[in-house]
């Protein structure tokens, strides 16, 4: 007898397993905490830095612990004391400034900033399985990057609130107040706790929504625009009412046409613009569209040229064209904007149809190469087949875009409705504009529900 | 072997005729096509002879722009940049009231009786266009950025609520029925079966739409409702082509730049996979991979 084979047992502790990628999900609430402690630090500082970077230490390495991302008591003192320093050194270099902050002023005070980002980065790191120590250098340079921006831009961002407008105008050296401190710190912190954090994630989110909040309320201080703004002009909203309403449909005509006429002419003219600019542009979008693309162009050179012509049109908002074509062949015309819609078509259709022929079965394409097809007969018979329906489809899409773009091209004079709704604006005459804005409505809204239906038994 | 060379003589079947419908819709749609433009054309005070001298015309204010006079840049582009806030913030306020709307408009989401409403609504404030909007608005709250922010917000709010709600009702329904299954309350049963499926797309969408604001931003001037294009609207009424031709650039320039960028992000949203950008470079480097750890 021989003996039974050796049994082999695997032992599968669930530790072996590895833990789920962390989710930004929950780090949010940490990434607040932290810009949070830096606030309230900056309003209990009494505008002393260092006592702004102790008390902010000692509040962010609590919110650290409490999620568990530091363990030893040494971590959260390593982070009071960068923070302290860091902190200390930033305020001070923030005090050898002039009346405003300056791009080397808030350099220096960023560089403070390294500190406090690299303890917090070495905290995480040394809780972490998944990061290198690279990591460490990183989250410190996130922090003074923020630092530095958010100092260049304090003003932006209403971190000079405390301070007074005068005071800077006249050059003074005023001292920082508390909430410039809370401000500023709040922000720096957001997106550098969001840059650390993000990288125990892996996915650039935390970041990403730090620093869209941030610039929206910078952008929003910018134009001047907030939501206490909103909301204390919204009774404005009265006055809209009483100006546009009732909507005037007849107004004294100069010209001595029927009244009905006012308004009607022009808005078929309008119709008329959009009709030959998407008709036009279409057509002289095909060539474009599939020298634009990979799978039917000659070579690179025609490649990149008609991707560059292609982008460059784009880029120019319809508006624009047609104040250049009204500059050009003559002012009120309605032939500049009819040139102006074939831009605005051509560039928006050679985009589409070339992103579609980027995605063409190249099946096709080779069998006709092989029976010794010319390029032209490849196009033809191999590619267009296949895009035609696309095609079609964005052709009424882009007649739908072009009815909308062309009713406003009238108020830089290049003929339609929109000239009509500038020659009343500029006379304040808002029951007037009203009737104008009813008629584009209803028109808007009727082209763009025969423009579905038919797209829809297209496609 | 001489059999072989013989030609073989087959009596060919008549070739059928190519069948009537094709050839009958393509006169059709040629005519739905030509007749249209042939209308359109009429309306447009043009003569050959004008269409032949519009390219030299063209040609002239275009050459005239160069070489730009670059004097005043640093105006231009602070006011490109307050067009790009503009464009911005009224992105942030679309978003987020769309967000909410395009939940409520999503006919697998709200009752019907919620549904159509909010719809009728959203579709009511797109057939404004942004310029008739700010128009309208200019009389109660002056001109100047805030009114242009208000306008391209509202406007945002009806396209990003129609396509939020087209995504939210694309959605695979399986996930939130098991998670109705499980005993999952509404929220939750959006929160962990909508919101990941929908979320890229949303996101695109509202970066795409960050895109046509910052042109759309750029044209809000002209009726005085801030950005550039006040400027440029003066130097082309006054004739100073150098300076319109330099306003043109930064326009261009701009808007090429926010449109790789949000382009560059649109696809990594939308396809999940790390790009090979230097940003994703720089992420892989910071973490250690999973098989390369030691046991």
């Amino acid at each position: 007898m021989t003996a039974p084979p050796e049994i082999t047992t695997f032992e599968i502790s669930p530790t072996d397993r590895p833990a789920p990628p962390p989710r930004s999900g929950p780090f949010f609430v940490v990434v607040l905490l932290i810009g949070l402690a830096f606030a309230v630090a900056g309003v209990v500082s009494g505008g002393i830095a260092v006592v702004w970077g102790l008390a902010s230490g000692v509040l962010a390495a609590a919110a650290l612990r409490w999620r568990g991302l530091t363990s030893l008591p040494g971590e959260s003192l390593a982070i009071v004391f960068a923070s302290a320093l860091g902190l200390g050194l930033s305020g001070w270099a923030l005090g050898q400034r002039g009346s405003s902050i300056e791009g080397t002023t808030a350099l220096l005070a960023a560089l403070g900033w390294l500190l406090p980002g690299a303890a917090i980065g070495f905290a995480v790191w040394r809780n972490s399985d998944r990061l290198r120590l690279t990591s460490v250098w990183v989250s410190a340079v996130g922090w003074a990057l923020a630092a530095f921006f958010v100092f260049l831009w304090a003003e932006g961002l209403g971190a000079t609130e405390g301070l007074s407008r005068t005071a800077i105008q006249a050059g003074e050296i005023v001292e920082l107040t508390p909430t410039f401190y809370a401000t500023s710190g709040f922000f720096v912190a957001l997106i550098g706790a969001g840059v650390t954090l993000s990288l125990l994630v892996g996915s650039p989110a935390l970041p990403a929504v730090a620093g869209s909040i941030t610039f929206t309320l910078f952008a929003a201080s910018q134009i001047g625009f907030s939501v206490i703004k909103v909301a204390s002009e919204a009774d404005k909203l009265n006055v809209l009412a009483q100006e546009f309403w009732p909507a005037e449909w007849k107004w004294a005509n100069l010209t001595g046409q029927p009244v009905a006429n006012q308004i009607v002419e022009p808005m078929v003219e309008t119709m008329q613009i959009a009709v030959v600019g998407a008709t036009v542009g279409c057509l002289v979008a095909l060539p474009i569209a599939f020298l634009a693309s990979k799978a039917t162009t000659f070579n690179a050179p025609t490649f990149w040229g008609s991707r560059l012509f292609m982008n460059v049109i784009r880029a120019i908002p319809d508006l624009f064209w047609a104040m250049i074509f009204v500059s050009a062949v003559g002012f009120g015309s309605p032939f500049a904007g009819a040139l102006a819609m074939i831009m605005f078509s051509l560039g928006i259709m050679a985009k589409l149809l070339s992103e579609t022929v980027d995605g063409v079965d190249p099946g096709p394409l080779e069998a006709s190469r092989a029976t010794g097809a010319v390029h032209s007969q490849v196009v033809q018979y191999s590619a267009m087949p296949q895009v035609l329906p696309h095609y079609v489809a964005y052709a009424l899409y882009i007649f739908e875009l072009n009815i909308r773009a062309s009713v406003v091209i009238g108020i830089v004079g290049a003929g339609g409705i929109g000239r009509l709704l500038d020659e009343q604006r500029v006379f304040f005459q808002w029951d007037r504009v009203m009737a104008i804005a009813i008629v584009i409505w209803v028109s808007v809204i009727v082209i763009e529900m025969v423009s579905v239906t038919v797209r829809r038994r297209l496609v | 072997m001489k059999s072989m060379a013989t030609p073989n003589v087959v009596d060919a079947p008549p070739r059928p005729e190519p069948p009537v419908g094709p050839r009958l819709i393509r006169w059709g749609v040629t005519l739905a096509i030509l007749i249209p433009f042939i209308w359109g054309t009429l309306g447009l005070e043009i003569s050959p002879g004008r269409i032949a001298r519009a390219p030299e015309l063209v040609w002239s204010i275009v050459s005239s722009m160069f070489p730009p006079d670059w004097s005043n840049t640093g105006r231009s582009i602070e006011k490109m940049l307050e067009s790009l806030y503009i464009a911005w913030v009224a992105t942030i306020i679309g978003a987020l009231f769309s967000f909410v709307l395009g939940f409520l408009a999503a006919t697998n989401m709200a009752p019907r009786w919620v549904a159509t409403p909010v719809r009728a609504t959203l579709s009511a404030i797109r057939a404004f266009p942004e310029l008739v909007l700010a128009i309208m608005l200019i009389p109660a709250f002056g001109l100047g950025p805030f009114t242009g922010t208000l306008a391209l917000g509202l406007h945002s709010i009806g396209t990003l609520g129609k396509l939020t709600s087209e995504v939210i009702e694309g959605i695979d329904e399986g996930p939130l029925e098991a998670m109705k299954a499980a005993g999952g309350t509404r929220l939750s049963t959006i929160r962990f079966g909508v919101l990941p499926q929908a979320m890229p797309n949303i996101l695109a969408y509202w970066l795409y739409r960050f895109e046509i604001n910052v042109r759309a931003s750029a044209v809000l001037g002209i009726i005085g409702a801030g950005g550039i294009g006040a400027d440029l609207f003066s130097f082309l009424k006054f004739r100073d082509f150098p300076q319109a031709g330099m306003t043109l650039i930064v326009v261009m320039v701009t808007v090429l730049f926010i449109d790789a960028v949000s382009g560059t992000v649109r696809r990594r949203i939308i396809t999940g996979e790390p790009g090979k950008g230097p940003v994703s470079r720089l992420l892989g480097l910071l973490r250690i991979s999973r098989t390369a750890q030691p046991a």
